[in-house]
């Protein structure tokens, strides 16, 4: 993140008065950085862009990023500070896109021979 | 058939250029996997728990000498629309992208995408209030 003027050089966000001067690991509004190093140690430049949330367990979650510009993936612990919309945004993406009828679901699975199934939601 | 054993054997980039047709049972859950049916020459990941081996470090060159079990920690659709799933190594914490293929478990698939909405980490009463600040008016 942009440290010197202290704003997020994606979205312009800016920490206001009452939120911690401290270094972000990524930008609490948008939840995208300027991807600084590589795999190699050189300097990519390109923006990581929020792709995904990994639930580590019940109370941690670590943001999944993409580079924009050179396709790499890293993970990032979800902070108390992070935009609760876009967090959900980005949690929804993959459902509002299904690759399959999401209807047929149940009887796809039963078809392929694959186990698992959505009773766990309607027991008691 | 034995010149191109010899050729899988020598040749250092031989999976980046050919797919791999073997079968084999899956690192973590024991699944036996054929090539056939996924839709893709590259099969990546197991169709039943959707877990994957770490051996590549660029697609297809074999490459990486950890072997780790890699587990599907998330999906993720891209800008097509297309899912693909976020695999993350359980020894050296590589992570890597894999499209999903056309027998993999859709059940599965749908736990993983799910599974934020089930978690306690954005608490529901702090998302309550937030809306009914979002929905307060100015008082003129």
């Amino acid at each position: 993140m942009d440290l010197l003027r202290g704003r997020c050089p994606i979205c312009n966000w800016t920490p206001g008065p009452e939120d911690p001067v401290e270094e972000w690991t990524h930008c609490p509004n948008c939840l995208g950085g300027i991807h600084e190093k590589d795999a190699d140690d050189c300097e990519c430049g390109g923006s990581m862009e929020p792709v995904s949330i990994w639930v580590r367990d019940d109370s941690h979650w670590e943001l999944i990023r993409r580079c924009r510009f050179c396709g790499e993936l890293d993970t990032e612990p979800v902070q108390e500070r992070d935009n609760p919309i876009k967090l959900m945004s980005v949690a929804a993406k993959p459902l509002a896109n299904p690759p399959f009828p999401i209807e047929r679901l149940e009887e796809m699975t039963a078809l392929m021979g694959g186990q698992g199934s959505t009773r766990g939601y309607y027991e008691k | 058939m034995n010149r191109e054993n010899k050729r899988r054997k020598y040749d250092k980039g031989y999976y980046k250029k050919h797919p791999c047709t073997d079968s084999f049972t899956c690192k973590a859950c024991g699944w036996p996997i054929v090539s056939e049916g996924a839709g893709t020459n590259h099969r990546n990941h197991c169709p039943n728990c959707l877990c994957s081996v770490h051996l590549d470090v660029t697609p297809g060159d074999r490459a990486s000498d950890c072997g780790g079990v890699m587990d599907p920690i998330g999906v993720w659709a891209r800008d097509d629309g297309e899912w693909a799933l976020v695999h993350r190594c359980r020894q050296c914490g590589k992570l890597s992208s894999n499209r999903i293929a056309a027998d993999d478990n859709p059940m599965r698939l749908m736990a993983i995408a799910m599974k934020p909405f089930g978690s306690r980490k954005l608490s529901r009463e702090r998302i309550q209030r937030m809306t009914e600040t979002m929905e307060e008016q100015g008082n003129l």
